[in-house]
C-alpha cells in the first residue's frame, strides 16, 4: 500500500469516526432563537453584500448623497431666485478642474517606473498564505513589515501576537508584546515571576536572562528597523525529566495578555530581539528546534532580514 | 426539502425548524470535523443556521440551499476559528515534531493526523473534511464556497502534502535523538 493510500484510508476512517450527532439542546437553542430573529428585507441582504457598504464607508456615502442632494436643491433655489441686478453680469461658475494643465504621461509614469510593492495586510481576518510582502494592521499596535518566503504563512492571533511559520517545518517567527514571564519554567508551580518585568527592553531582557533551567546568553545591543533594543538567545534543555511542567506537559517560559503561551520543546531555541518601537515595547522572537530543517532557519533569517518597523496602528 | 426552503423564505418560521431538524446533525457533523472542538462546533452551527434563516430571502434559486448553506457554515467556522486563535490558550505552539513510532500502531498514526490536521489552516481543513468525509468533488466544493477550482485543488493539495509528511515521518527509523524529544 502507498503512503497516499494509506493516508487517504486513515484520512476517511478518523474523519468517520467523530461525533455525527449534534447535541439535543443545539436544535432547541436554534429554533428558540429562531423565534424572535427577524428575517431580512431582500434590499438590505443585497446592500449588506457589498463588500464597499460597510458601516463607515455606508455612512459616508450617506452624507456625500446628504451634501450632494443640498447643493442641488441649493443651485435650484439660486438659479429660480430673482435678480438682484436685471442688467447686471450672471454670476460665473469657477473654473473647471480641466482647464489645468494635464499631467503628460511621462510625468505620470516618470517616477512610477520603478515601483515599490504595496504590502498586503496582515490582519485578523486576513491572514499571509501567499510569498510577497505583508505589513501588520490593527489591532497589532506596531506596523511590522516582512517578506514571507515560499511555504510559509502567518496569521495574527490578537493584539498581542503575530506568527509566522513554516508548516511542516519546527521553526516560527513571531512578533509579541508581553511582560509576564514564568518564575521557572521547569517548575510551573512557581508560577508568574513576581513582580512582573518592568516596561522597559532592559527590565525584560534582564528577567528573560535571570531564568533558571534555561541556557540564556547574556542581553547585547542591537538595533533592528532603526529602533535599538537588546538580543538575547534562550535554549531549552535537552530532557525536562525532572521538571514539574505545565498541565499538558509544557515548558512554560513567557505568557501573551490574552493567554497564548511560549512552550519550548526540548532543545528548542529562540533568538529573541527586544526592541523599543517609540515607548512600545515588541519582541521579535525567531524559534527553532534541532529538528528544524536548514531550509526553514534560512528563510526564517531572512524574515528577520527583511522587517521594517513603523510605530503605530 | 425545496418547497420548505421557499416556505422559509417567505417567513415561514416553521418551515425553517423542519429544515433545521433535517440537517442540523449533519451540519453539526461538518463543524466538528473542520474546528476539532465541540463546543466551538454548536456554535458555528448556531450561527449557520440564524444567518441562513435572516439571509434566506436572497437565496434566489432554492435548489442550491444545500450548497448556499454549506458556504454560510464554513464561513462560520472561519469565525469561530479566528476567535480560537486570538482568546484560547495554545495560539503559541512550535510545530510539533513527529511522534515516536510505537507498538500501538492505528492509534499512534491517528494521533500523528490529529496533530497534523490540526496545523492545517481553517480554509484548508473545511476543503478536507468537505472532500473526504461529504465526498463533494472539488468542483463542487469550490462552487459551494465561492473559490477558483484552483484554489480548492490547491489548498487540498497542500493539506494532504502536510498530513504526508506526518505519516512518512512516523514511518522512517527512529534516531536516538528523536528519542529524547
Amino acid at each position: 500500500m502507498t503512503t497516499d493510500d494509506r493516508l487517504r484510508g486513515l484520512l476517511t476512517d478518523w474523519l468517520d469516526d467523530q461525533p455525527t450527532r449534534a447535541p439535543d439542546q443545539l436544535l432547541h437553542s436554534v429554533i428558540t432563537d429562531l423565534q424572535r430573529t427577524p428575517q431580512r428585507a431582500r434590499w438590505r441582504v443585497a446592500l449588506r453584500r457589498l463588500p464597499m457598504f460597510g458601516s463607515n464607508t455606508l455612512r459616508f456615502f450617506v452624507a456625500v448623497g446628504v451634501v450632494a442632494l443640498a447643493a442641488v436643491i441649493g443651485l435650484g433655489v439660486w438659479a429660480g431666485r430673482p435678480s438682484v441686478s436685471p442688467g447686471g453680469p450672471a454670476p460665473t461658475a469657477s473654473p473647471p478642474a480641466t482647464q489645468q494643465p494635464l499631467p503628460t504621461q511621462a510625468a505620470t509614469l516618470g517616477p512610477t517606473l520603478s515601483p515599490t510593492p504595496t504590502p498586503r495586510v496582515l490582519t485578523l481576518n486576513e491572514e499571509a498564505t501567499e510569498a510577497g510582502t505583508y505589513v501588520t494592521e490593527d489591532p497589532f499596535p506596531v506596523r511590522v513589515t516582512f517578506t514571507l518566503p515560499e511555504g510559509w504563512q502567518g496569521f495574527m492571533g490578537g493584539p498581542y501576537g503575530v506568527f509566522v511559520g513554516r508548516p511542516g517545518d519546527t521553526v516560527e517567527v513571531v512578533f509579541s508584546i508581553f511582560d509576564k514571564v514564568y518564575a521557572d519554567p521547569c517548575d510551573h508551580d512557581q508560577g508568574l515571576l513576581d513582580p512582573l518585568p518592568g516596561s522597559s527592553v532592559d527590565d525584560l531582557a534582564t528577567a528573560l536572562a535571570s531564568l533558571p533551567s534555561v541556557d540564556v546568553t547574556a542581553p547585547t545591543p542591537t538595533t533592528l528597523g532603526g529602533y535599538r533594543g537588546q538580543q538575547l538567545t534562550l535554549t531549552a534543555p535537552d530532557s525536562f525529566l525532572d521538571c514539574t511542567l505545565a498541565p499538558g506537559e509544557y515548558f512554560r517560559v513567557w505568557e501573551l495578555p490574552l493567554g497564548a503561551t511560549l512552550d519550548m520543546q526540548r532543545g528548542q531555541r529562540n533568538r529573541l530581539l527586544i526592541l523599543d518601537v517609540d515607548g512600545q515595547r515588541l519582541v521579535i522572537d525567531m524559534a527553532e528546534t534541532p529538528a528544524s530543517s536548514a531550509q526553514g532557519k534560512a528563510d526564517a533569517q531572512a524574515i528577520i532580514d527583511s522587517i521594517s518597523i513603523e510605530p503605530g496602528n | 426539502m425545496q418547497d420548505l426552503v421557499e416556505l422559509a423564505s417567505r417567513g415561514d418560521r416553521d418551515a425553517f425548524a423542519a429544515l433545521a431538524s433535517a440537517s442540523v446533525d449533519r451540519m453539526f457533523a461538518i463543524a466538528r470535523r473542520i474546528l476539532q472542538d465541540h463546543e466551538r462546533a454548536q456554535d458555528a452551527v448556531q450561527s449557520a443556521l440564524l444567518g441562513a434563516w435572516r439571509d434566506l430571502p436572497s437565496l434566489r434559486d432554492p435548489a442550491r440551499f444545500e450548497a448556499w448553506f454549506y458556504r454560510l457554515l464554513v464561513r462560520a467556522c472561519y469565525e469561530e476559528a479566528q476567535k480560537q486563535r486570538a482568546f484560547r490558550v495554545n495560539v503559541r505552539v512550535v510545530p510539533v515534531e513527529p511522534a515516536v513510532a510505537d507498538s500501538t500502531g492505528l492509534l499512534a498514526d491517528r494521533d500523528l493526523l490529529e496533530r497534523a490536521f490540526r496545523r492545517l489552516t481553517v480554509e484548508q481543513r473545511a476543503v478536507v473534511v468537505l472532500h473526504f468525509y461529504l465526498g463533494l468533488p472539488l468542483t463542487e466544493i469550490a462552487k459551494a464556497l465561492a473559490i477558483p477550482d484552483g484554489t480548492a485543488r490547491s489548498r487540498l493539495h497542500y493539506a494532504l502534502r502536510v498530513l504526508r509528511a506526518a505519516i512518512e515521518a512516523d514511518s522512517r527509523p527512529v534516531s536516538s535523538e528523536e528519542l529524547l524529544a
